[in-house]
């Protein structure tokens, strides 16, 4: 059985009562640091009336919204601080505001917009990358601007897969990483020296799983860890060493191995392709969600149609692995991915997704609406043949380094 | 903000998995050679340029697609060897995301010379490093040796360590992320190529390419403004002493000049990391690790894991530089660096302990003060400051003395320090002026002396006596296994995570899930007491549970369970909106 998509915006679901005040006795120690200084923010009408816009918001109330957020956290920024702003030259903002804004006017996804909400788009863009508080912010110096941000476009793919904690990373491979590594640590303490993926193939490969394969096959070995294919139907005992289990999200083996997994007690782990994201919404035209067995424990999404990648969890425990802490050193330091800055589509790039994003599916209310299955499945997976491969409105995948340009 | 239509348009622009196909979802090291000695574009050669020259010409090499990442990668580096060293040497680049990134690719060349072995069996020598260092050896499996003295790699205890065969790389930092201090770079070099030559003449000459190579790894991401001035020229050898030169790219290999008294070492491997984000100031993600030929073509074809900056940032880091030009970054950072020289000799000459002093380099942008049971760190907060943390900064034990302690706090200085807050007056320049004063008030206290006979010092209970801020003293426990290292790991990952789950729109998530549990609770009570009622009235005791009722402990249940339920109520209400509330409009 494939993946079932229900109509409905979803939404990022609870944790049980007990956890959640476990969690949150555990945050009221550092809570004041992402607090706002008590001024309200102005949320587009969209957004606060919980309604799903199929045309988005007006370039007002984007501009309200930021103004308001900017001065809700006016006066929390430090006068000296640790690092987080460099300020060699004022003349930085105009410059690379201007270079971003020709960038993304000149990607194929911009031109593939039509002509009133490219003008939109635009407008959108000039009120972020304009703003010198808003370009190229480092949220690892904890603020409220970005607490805003960054939790509110993380919701967007947690509440269509219906996973209530998300993280992100530079692409796809970095979050498939922070996943594998967390599962390899976690049956590191119970079950000896695991260094075993379990991927669960189709009956029938296609291009592209053999491509997901090679590419979960590579970042597996770069912690240490192999990747064992088997079959559907074939049994799991001759493999001790399992540290999570894998199998295409798009594919007829997921439920039952889903299932299996959940019976033996093993994490499974699903990474969605860019392409099998991109499908979801080329063919859906209204707001859909999806239930995934409860079997999965994770899910990893391929950068690309987002600029960054994605990881969706439903326990703390898997994220909370990877959140490495410093056990010699004298100064306390965190990141949420592998790396100090979350890169090249870093937070500006954030603020333009979730520009983006925000009007789009997010209800502040789960659908309440009778839910029916519109699709059994994503279909099989599609190769794409463009020669031009995938490009975000704000910054160009790797790719692009190699294809031919677009025509401008 | 566009709609799902709009949205459901963008994803059917042309995309696929194709980002990782061939080379364009692998690493590909771009290789610098001799020739390239001067790899600025020819029009921005001639003299500082303006503003608009520069968006012409970055607006062009946006548009033209013979502009690849070779050749601004080799622009890259061909600015930063100004600062970095390497000029007319055959270098290796590999551009990424982050410092960390860097470093991990660092590690990965490292454990790629040795990729018949397993990397549980090899093992790394270092100082005091970067986080980046522990998160490594956790993700690649090496193991991590630590022979720091006073914050920095001790040569001594780097030349017997040396010489175990499963070591295979020594990393040390041109300035110190804690504390500001630099490693002595010029022996520690010394030190690896004389153990390289033992392992090449340990074996007979026709198998000395085989022979596995210890390399050195530089970590300058954060260590621009001193390598600005401690370029191994004479007049900064002579200033510096030994740490006088960090430029270890200018150390070795047959060209380089060498430092000391030893020739200039040929053998050693070298990889270099640093960031163009930090100190040069370009927009975030753009570091890069520098190697030494044969050190990063060994990663040539894997996969990435983890995106290298695209065209577009490379291009604004280009001219984000360009503008403001190498001297201009020298004269930048020669204020900065003279700043914050007075800044150590007045902390200093108010008493202030700077943690390592004797170790940090000219041009150290970090400063580091001990602060007795944090009070210090705490009465700054207050005045709008905001510091990083130190704990634990003296292992073996706190040393006696006046002002001495195991906590403390850090600032990485920027040019950003140096803007004007008020007319006259930098932000620097309040900085220094509240630690006066906070200095100035604490001159000649000492710790009450109820709080002598209860506490140790930089203990929790005497921090929070003594109205310090109790994070260094929690997150000290993180040394040490067990709940106490639980703890303080919980309080920092939820930190982080409350960014994460801040999201309030299209969640279901309880708001407040204390007041949830506080309401719940309250309401069993009063269900509990009025059951209790009507059980009585049931049984025909009415006048029996009235006196009952009556009794003060009975009452004492109910009330606060009352007020408790009635707050709960109110403060879910309060917290039902998303926070912050929309007002009305």
């Amino acid at each position: 059985m494939m993946v079932a998509f229900l109509d409905g915006g979803g939404s990022v679901p609870d944790i049980p009562l007990l956890d959640a005040v476990v969690k949150q006795l555990f945050e009221m120690p550092t809570q004041k640091m992402l607090k706002s200084n008590g001024l309200p923010v102005v949320w587009p009408e969209a957004l606060k009336t919980g309604g799903f816009s199929l045309n988005g918001v007006s370039t007002q109330e984007l501009r309200d919204f930021f103004t308001s957020l900017l001065a809700a956290s006016r006066g929390t920024e430090p006068i000296i601080e640790s690092g987080n702003k460099y300020g060699v030259s004022d003349a930085f903002h105009h410059i690379n505001g201007v270079l971003l804004m020709q960038e993304c006017k000149a990607s194929p996804r911009f031109q593939m917009l039509l002509q009133a909400d490219k003008v939109r788009a635009e407008e959108f863009l000039e009120a972020v990358l304009f703003n010198a508080d808003l370009r190229n912010r480092n949220p690892l110096h904890p603020s409220f601007i970005d607490s805003v941000v960054i939790g509110n476009l993380l919701n967007f793919p947690a509440h269509i897969f219906g996973f209530p904690f998300a993280s992100y990373a530079t692409d796809g491979n970095e979050s498939l990483s922070l996943c594998l590594y967390s599962y390899r640590e976690q049956a590191a303490a119970t079950r000896g020296a695991p260094i075993v993926v379990l991927y669960v193939k189709e009956q029938e490969r296609s291009t592209a799983e053999s491509l997901i394969v090679a590419q979960v096959r590579a970042v597996a070995a770069r912690l240490n860890m192999s990747l064992v294919e088997v079959e559907a139907e074939e049994s799991w005992d001759a493999h001790s060493r399992v540290a999570v289990v894998m199998a295409a999200f798009s594919g007829t083996a997921l439920a039952s191995a889903a299932s299996r997994a959940f019976e033996r007690g093993m994490p499974m782990h699903v990474h969605v392709s860019d392409t099998e994201w991109r499908h979801l919404f080329t063919t859906h035209t209204t707001p859909v969600h999806c239930e995934l067995h409860s079997g999965v424990r994770s899910l990893t999404i391929e950068h690309g149609l987002l600029s960054s990648g994605y990881s969706l969890y439903r326990d703390l425990k898997t994220r909370d692995e990877h959140f490495d802490v410093g056990h010699q050193w004298q100064t306390a330091y965190m990141s949420f991915n592998e790396g100090d800055v979350p890169r090249p589509r870093h937070t500006q790039i954030r603020v333009l997704a979730a520009v983006q994003l925000l009007s789009l599916t997010l209800s502040p209310s789960p659908c309440h609406v009778p839910c029916r299955c519109v699709q059994g499945a994503l279909g099989r997976q599609r190769l794409c043949s463009s020669t031009f491969a995938t490009s975000c409105l704000v910054g160009q995948p790797s790719a692009a380094w190699h294809l031919p340009p677009p025509a401008i | 903000m566009l709609g799902w239509s709009a949205f459901s348009r963008l994803a059917s622009a042309p995309a696929g998995d194709l980002s990782y196909v061939g080379e364009a979802g692998t690493l590909q090291p771009t290789l610098v050679s001799p020739e390239d000695t001067d790899e600025t574009p020819t029009m921005l050669k001639t003299k500082v340029q303006s503003a608009e020259a520069i968006l012409r010409w970055a607006t062009a090499c946006l548009a033209d697609h013979r502009v690849g990442r070779a050749q601004l990668e080799r622009w890259l580096l061909g600015f930063q060897r100004h600062f970095l060293g390497g000029e007319g040497r055959r270098l290796e680049l590999l551009t990424s995301g982050g410092g960390t990134r860097s470093i991990n690719l660092a590690f990965e060349a490292v454990l790629a010379s040795r990729a018949a072995e397993p990397p549980s069996e090899l093992r790394v020598l270092t100082g005091n490093p970067h986080l980046a260092v522990e998160r490594a050896a956790r993700r690649f499996g090496f193991q991590l040796t630590r022979l720091d003295v006073d914050g920095s790699l001790c040569p001594r205890r780097l030349a017997e360590a040396i010489r175990d065969p499963a070591v295979v790389a020594v990393y040390a930092q041109s300035l110190s992320y804690t504390d500001g201090t630099c490693d002595d770079l010029v022996r520690i070099l010394e030190i690896v190529e004389i153990e390289n030559c033992r392992r090449v003449q340990a074996v007979p000459a026709r198998e000395a390419e085989r022979v596995p190579l210890i390399h050195l790894i530089n970590d300058s991401c954060l260590a621009f403004c001193a390598l600005v001035h401690n370029d191994g020229t004479p007049e900064s050898v002579r200033r510096g002493g030994r740490r006088g030169g960090l430029r270890v790219l200018d150390m070795c290999g047959a060209s380089g000049p060498g430092f000391g008294d030893s020739a200039p070492p040929q053998l050693t491997p070298l990889l270099v990391t640093l960031d163009a984000h930090k100190h040069l100031g370009t927009d975030k993600g753009v570091s890069s690790v520098i190697g030494t030929p044969g050190t990063l073509e060994r990663l040539r074809g894997r996969r990435k894991v983890g995106a290298q900056p695209s065209k577009g940032v490379l291009i604004r880091a280009l001219a984000d530089m360009y503008l403001v030009g190498v001297e201009g970054y020298r004269a930048l950072y020669g204020q900065l660096a003279e700043r914050l020289e007075r800044a150590a000799t007045d902390l200093a000459s108010a008493g202030l302990t700077i943690v390592n002093a004797h170790n940090r380099p000219k041009g150290s942008t970090v400063l580091a003060c001990e602060d007795p049971d944090a009070v210090m760190t705490k009465k700054l907060k207050k005045r709008g400051h905001a510091f990083a943390h130190l704990f634990h900064l003296h292992p073996s034990g706190r040393p006696e003395g006046e002002g001495r302690s195991q906590l403390g706090w850090s600032l990485s200085f920027t040019p950003y320090s140096l803007r004007e807050v008020a007319p006259g007056r930098t932000a620097l320049d309040v900085f220094l002026n509240d630690l006066a004063e906070v200095c100035e008030h604490r001159r000649g206290s000492r710790r009450p002396w109820l709080v002598r006979l209860l506490s140790a010092p930089d203990s929790l209970l005497s921090v929070l006596l003594c109205g310090g801020v109790p994070e260094p003293c929690i997150f000290t426990w993180l040394w040490t296994p067990g709940w106490g290292r639980w703890v303080s790991t919980t309080i920092m990952r939820r930190l982080y995570g409350q960014i994460l789950d801040a999201g309030v729109i299209a969640s279901s998530r309880r708001a407040d899930s204390l007041a949830t549990l506080a309401r719940l609770i309250s309401l069993v009570f009063i269900v509990a007491f009025l059951l209790f009622f009507l059980l009585a009235l049931l049984l025909g005791r009415l006048h029996l549970s009235l006196e009952a009722a009556a009794q003060p402990h009975a009452l004492v249940l109910a009330l606060p369970a009352l007020g408790a339920f009635l707050f709960s109520s109110s403060s879910r209400r309060a917290s039902r909106s998303p926070a912050p509330v929309p007002p009305a409009r």
